[in-house]
């Protein structure tokens, strides 16, 4: 199963909800940013040497961290050699292995953001309540569409607690992107976990940011058989 | 039946090759260069779709035309192609999404080359560029002459061989490729040392089967190789750093 977690717009919180999703799934998150990668890394092949033909994508699979990672180095030398057509390939690779995988797509509207779609059985959005967003959002639901990779869930991200349920909201947003929305909550706790390499689950399992992360990964093992 | 018109020039050591091709009805056709290597069009730095090494294939519709571009460093010697044709039913019905035609439509996202430290210069200025626009024009005149001479001097100070980023990442990418090397060759070790059915069944579902065990013995070989020359050029750098010796004594004499 490869889930693509993309959002258009840069900033909404697409690797906060790729990492914490794949805590949920069991799976490998793949950090397909190649010129601005987001998650952690360490020592070791990375994507860039992967989709360079350095080394083999399960090589540079870190089991060790709280979630299995497949970071991308941050090097431009490293970014400009890289061959981002041999992505699918890699990832279906590291799904065989795995099993699961999301990858965490960098934003835009170009191949970068365009191959990753391509890659997943189906895709998730990451949106914020704010117009910017979510005229990017629709922009990259209209290339999901033409690349005929289906939308599972949007992610509405940094939701104020207070306004957390709103469903007259949720409704029109879905009905414009075309997929039922899960609102996550604005959270200190998830933020500070993302920035110390952890899910939010590990920190503090009992926020309402967890049971939301809870919700997307049911949907999305519902909508996608592994 | 398709029909072939050429044309051929030669400049600077490179052959450019125009193709008219005519058919009567509507026809897959099949192009295939005499010249070799072929330099194809390239759309976002990809061959343009329809190119696969030395031939080209599309469709054509009934009483159109097709023309193709393309050059070759190799001398012509007559007709530069051969066309074959087949006719269909409907021209130009093929339309799969694959990694390249998103390349080709979307665009590629990568630094531009003249970023990368260390890359080989394009031969010519970024303001120069093709796609340079009106704001890095402006933000160049907004800068205080005060502010251009430092950036000056710090450029100067950069490609004057000061060991910097070039380095960094260049020894990066070899202590990532040895990092590969040793994962694969302790896989190889745990496969070397099986010694019943059972292992050996876990072993090969780990790696994904006998093609996994395949991939691996040739990856092997290739690491094998590219030590042999990392180890033949350390050699060769040894033996001259050996040797060399600046006469650093003259120079300054002469400075």
């Amino acid at each position: 199963m490869i889930l693509t977690v993309t959002a258009g717009k840069g900033g909404v919180g697409k690797s906060t909800v790729a990492y914490n999703l794949a805590a949920e799934l069991d799976a490998v998150v793949v950090d397909a940013d190649l010129g601005m990668a987001d998650l952690p890394t360490s020592r070791g092949p990375d994507l860039h040497d992967v989709l360079a033909g350095r080394a083999s994508a399960t090589e540079a699979v870190r089991e060790g961290g709280p979630v299995k990672l497949l970071p991308c180095g941050r090097s431009l030398a490293g970014a400009r050699a890289a061959d981002s057509t041999a992505l699918v390939e890699t990832v279906q690779r590291v799904a065989s292995q795995y099993g699961r995988v999301v990858i965490d797509s960098p934003a835009g509207m170009r191949s970068d953001a365009g191959i990753p779609l391509l890659a997943g059985d189906a895709c998730l959005l990451v949106t914020r309540p704010t117009p910017a967003a979510i005229s990017d959002a629709i922009r990259i639901r209209e290339l999901a569409r033409v690349i005929e990779t289906p939308l599972v869930r949007v992610a509405l991200n940094r939701v104020e607690p207070e306004k957390l349920d709103r469903n007259a909201r949720d409704e029109r947003l879905a009905t414009t992107l075309g997929a039922p929305v899960v609102p996550v909550p604005e959270s200190p706790a998830l933020a500070q976990a993302q920035q110390s390499g952890h899910p939010v689950r590990s920190v503090a399992p009992a926020t309402r940011a967890v049971t939301q992360f809870e919700t997307l990964a049911t949907a999305v093992e519902r909508a996608v058989s592994s | 039946m398709a029909t072939l018109d050429w044309h051929h020039t030669r400049a600077g050591g490179v052959t450019f090759v125009e193709l008219l091709i005519t058919t009567e009805h509507a026809a897959s056709v099949r192009i295939e260069s005499e010249l070799t290597p072929v330099w194809p069009p390239r759309r976002q730095g990809v061959p343009v779709a329809g190119w696969e090494g030395n031939s080209f294939e599309t469709t054509v519709a009934a009483d159109d035309r097709l023309v193709v571009g393309y050059a070759s460093p190799a001398e012509p010697d007559g007709q530069p192609a051969t066309v074959e044709s087949q006719p269909t039913d409907s021209a130009g019905s093929d339309s799969e999404v694959d990694p390249q035609t998103l390349l080709r439509a979307l665009g590629e996202a990568k630094p531009p080359r003249d970023l990368v430290p260390g890359a080989p210069r394009t031969g010519h200025q970024i303001g120069e560029r093709a796609g340079s626009t009106a704001d890095e024009q402006y933000r160049d005149t907004a800068v205080s002459p005060r502010r251009r001479e430092q950036r000056t001097a710090a450029n100067s100070q950069r490609t004057a061989g000061h060991p910097g980023q070039t380095d960094d990442e260049s020894i990066r990418a070899l202590e990532s490729w040895f990092s590969a090397v040793e994962k694969r060759l302790a896989k190889a070790e745990q496969l070397a040392s099986i010694e019943s059915a059972d292992q050996a069944t876990a072993e090969l579902d780990a790696i994904g089967g006998i093609g996994g065990v395949r991939q691996l013995q040739a990856r092997l070989v290739a690491d094998r190789e590219q030590l042999a020359r990392l180890s033949d050029r350390q050699q060769q750098l040894s033996n001259r750093l050996e040797t060399v010796d600046i006469p650093t004594g003259v120079l300054e004499r002469v400075a």
